[in-house]
């Protein structure tokens, strides 16, 4: 029994991750807290389980999902962002982000509902698996959490290999300093924010398959976690989210085997207030507050 | 009814103006839900359980709040705006949990025979609040308090200890949210924890972005617009968070520093320079 | 030496970069010190430790007598030290007027009384003589944004006068002023003098300093490679070396 929590919390944990990244990217490139994000992670489920229900294959719900969520990540980039530059902006930037977010939920409760819809996944595909070591395998689960693995590998390939990542490294440094070194700073931020966007709708995707479901409160309460694992890794931070993601899952799939249901889900928040009284910059950054500002 | 929108409206303006005086040292606070929650069941519990006066019961659970909220922002402050921001989200978050699951409080039952509070009693607080904010406009401490919000350190240089005088306005502000909120939790008999979750919160955050930042007129308009406008349109109140969101975007493009982005001047010395004729 | 400010083997990191290494030196009652150096050579940092902006890595700082090392950035400021930015930060929201009146001590120690105790008229009053002292009274109700570069950094000036300071640290006052500005505020920092007990002036152009302090310590890659009279301090080879020489390009 708690081996199959550990699994389902790693699992958990891979999707917290999967949008914490996004979270962690935006805030290390413009240094701003993109509310919309939880709310396009959100969309995300509900943008592929439609195209499941009209008969397109999983692969392509993923696929359609994955483009739609990027366009609009491209959208609040462009009305909540580009215009507030710098740091007297940050707070005008969250807050716009934050009503984009607040339209996204109304229009889609208008539209599908504010009931949760099912996904009509076959049930020989929910069901198949395979035991090892008394515990059980589900092979869904397990393509959910390889596929996650994949795109966070795809991730770190792409900023720390590509001519992109380095302009995202060199922007998310010092954005001055990129532009004299003629990074187009506007193509970065797109950039970043379709990647952010396109994998929080994928990661949308996924846990409607992995619950059978998508709803739009989601957003609040999974979504708005994966902003706390953003402050516990360390802003800004990818290993840090990564790390913090499958922490906070594993934290809440053992909370959950001893019956602390609700705890668990503000074990979250608890954790984030702790790590960030002990270590101001999150569990990975390494700057003190002091010294970074002059 | 009338009342009744009089009512909501007055209270949100005392909670944007509680969200504004927080943001006055520039922090932003999206507790605020949770400090109103603090003030009703306090207060509630003071009068129902313990049978106190409602007059007394009401201060009691603003000061009490005021210290919670002087506590959380305390190890907060330490460190940069961004994570205030998370904290305050957790906290609002907890707090929704703990009430729940907290029997004497009702638990997600709910706490009921809150009962005592007038509309005007509403009214009198704005007026009250409104005529503090409006005259410490004109005083020091609002130099003090924009000088720490524009740069900390500088007003640091300058000898203003920047934690100490944001700790305090953090906790005034969540004091006066517990106050609306006791206020409020008296006039709707019965309270649940769903009545202070997150989205309470950033709504009041939203009232005084969209009012205005820089003065108290600011939050109070965007508050009362915000209340009674969709009271009076069907067609807003049915679309009322898409109206508002979509709102807010379009104004924060074209104004973003909200509807009312005056500040005002605390001192004038046109007069002096008239009389000794300078250039 | 009868000294005001104590800099003992005073050492800053950030990260792996050391931007200060053991600096030490003094600064006498009634002194005027320049502070000069190469581009990065850590004078600004150094700035920002006797400020309290950054705590030292290591060393001591003593004013006045006082163990200040260790205190927060406010204390530094109601000791009696105050300064001026080399990117100018004044509060630009604020009219110029209220940017000094907002650095009164009295109520910089506590704002929240502050309420109780307004003597609107005497301070504007007060307030309105350091700025003619600046040159800017005639621009009082304007706001701080709209100021030109130099009358911006005259008026930092008059706000740090305002916090009624011992020590008052100028980081680089003529950047980017012409040679007239230059001119009218050596003479208005010279004007300075008698009201202070000391003033440190960081400056990366040696000439704006002759004739005006009475001492230099000379920075070099965070390390303290000169120290003395002016005329002395500039023929020292090393100076020449690494500062002079590097600045003719």
């Amino acid at each position: 029994m708690i081996a199959d929590q550990i699994v389902n919390g790693v699992i958990l944990g891979s999707m917290y991750a999967l949008v914490a990244l996004g979270y962690t990217l935006v805030f290390g490139v413009l240094d701003k807290l993109n509310f919309a994000h939880s709310e396009v992670f959100m969309l995300g489920g509900y943008v592929g389980l439609s195209w499941f229900a009209l008969g397109a294959p999983l692969w392509a719900s993923v696929v359609v999902a994955f483009v739609i969520c990027g366009l609009l990540g491209l959208f609040v980039e462009l009305v909540s962002f580009r215009k507030f530059t710098g740091r007297d902006a940050q707070i005008t930037a969250s807050l716009s982000s934050l009503a984009v977010g607040i339209v996204i939920v109304d229009l889609v409760q208008k539209h599908w509902g504010s009931e949760p819809v099912s996904l009509p996944l076959p049930v020989e595909l929910r069901t198949a698996g395979f035991t090892f070591m008394g515990v059980t395998f589900n092979w869904l689960k397990l393509g959910i959490l390889g596929f996650t693995l994949a795109l966070m590998a795809g991730l770190h390939v792409l900023v720390s290999r590509t001519a992109l990542g380095r302009n995202i490294r060199a922007v998310a440094d010092n954005p001055t300093s990129a532009t004299l070194m003629g990074v187009d700073v506007k193509r970065v931020n797109q950039s970043t924010f379709f990647i952010a966007s396109a994998l929080a709708g994928v990661a949308g995707v996924l846990l409607a398959m992995r619950t059978g479901f998508a709803t739009s409160d989601i957003g609040l309460s999974f979504g708005l976690k994966a902003l706390a694992i953003m402050g516990i890794g360390g802003m800004g931070d990818l290993r840090g989210a990564v790390v913090g993601g499958l922490l906070v899952g594993l934290l809440e799939g053992l909370a959950f085997q001893f019956g602390l249901g609700r705890i668990a889900d503000i074990a979250v928040w608890i954790l984030m207030i702790f790590v960030l009284l002990v270590r101001p910059a999150g569990l990975f950054g390494n700057a003190t507050a002091r010294d970074v500002r002059a | 009814m009338m009342q009744d929108y009089l009512f909501f409206a007055g209270i949100n303006i005392l909670l944007a103006w509680s969200v504004y005086i927080i943001l006055m040292s520039g922090s932003l606070s999206f507790a605020n839900g949770g400090f109103m929650a603090v003030g009703a069941y306090a207060s509630g519990l003071m009068t129902t359980r313990y049978g106190w006066d409602l007059w007394l019961a009401i201060p009691a659970s603003a000061a009490l709040a005021g210290l919670f909220g002087a506590l959380i922002s305390l190890p907060a402050l330490r460190t940069r705006g961004v994570y205030l921001i998370l904290v305050t989200i957790g906290v609002s978050f907890c707090m929704v949990v703990a009430i729940e699951s907290t029997e004497l409080l009702g638990g997600v039952q709910g706490l009921g025979g809150l009962v005592g509070t007038e509309p005007w009693h509403v009214g009198a607080l704005v007026l009250a609040v409104g005529a503090c904010l409006w005259l410490v406009s004109y005083t020091p401490l609002q130099r003090i308090l924009d000088a720490v919000r524009e740069d900390e350190h500088v007003a640091g240089a300058l000898g203003v200890n920047a934690t100490y005088v944001k700790v305090v306005t953090f906790g005034v502000g969540a004091a006066l949210a517990a106050a609306a909120g006791a206020l409020y939790g008296h006039y709707l008999i019965f309270i649940r924890p769903e009545h202070f979750n997150i989205m309470i919160s950033l709504f009041m955050v939203l009232y005084v972005i969209l009012g205005g930042v820089n003065n108290l007129w600011g939050a109070a308009l965007g508050a009362a617009l915000m209340t009674l406008v969709p009271e009076f349109i069907r067609v807003l109140a049915e679309w009322r968070p898409t109206v508002f969101g979509v709102l807010i975007v379009l104004l924060l493009l074209v104004r973003p520093e909200g509807i009312l982005a005056f500040r005002t001047v605390t001192a004038r010395a046109g007069k002096r320079i008239r009389k000794e004729g300078a250039p | 030496m009868n000294a005001t400010l104590k800099i003992d083997a005073v050492s800053k990191r950030f990260g792996g970069i050391t931007a200060l290494d053991g600096v030490s030196f003094e600064v006498a009652h009634g002194e005027l010190l320049g502070l000069i150096g190469p581009n990065g050579a850590g004078k600004s940092v150094l700035v920002n430790v006797v400020s309290g902006f950054y705590p030292a890595t290591a060393g001591a700082i003593t004013f006045d007598g006082r163990a200040m090392t260790h205190l927060p950035t406010h204390q530094f400021g109601r000791s009696g030290i105050a300064r001026t930015f080399q990117n100018i930060r004044l509060f630009r929201r604020m009219s110029v007027l209220e940017n000094v009146l907002v650095a009164f001590p009295e109520h910089v120690r506590s704002p929240f009384l502050s309420l109780l105790r307004s003597r609107r008229g005497a301070e504007i009053d007060r307030a309105m003589a350091l700025l003619a002292r600046m040159r800017l009274a005639d621009k009082a109700d304007l706001s701080a944004a709209s100021l030109p570069y130099g009358e911006a950094r005259r008026l930092e000036i008059a706000r740090a006068l305002a916090t009624n300071p011992k020590l008052l640290l100028l980081d680089e006052p003529a950047a980017g002023m012409n040679d007239r500005e230059t001119e009218e505020l050596r003479e208005d920092i010279a004007g300075l003098r008698a009201d202070l007990d000391a003033i440190v002036l960081i400056e990366h152009n040696v000439e704006f300093l002759r004739g005006l302090a009475d001492r230099l310590v000379v920075l070099d890659y965070g390390r303290k490679i000169a120290e003395g009279l002016p005329d002395d301090v500039l023929r020292e080879p090393r100076v020449v070396e690494a500062y002079l020489g590097a600045d003719d390009e």
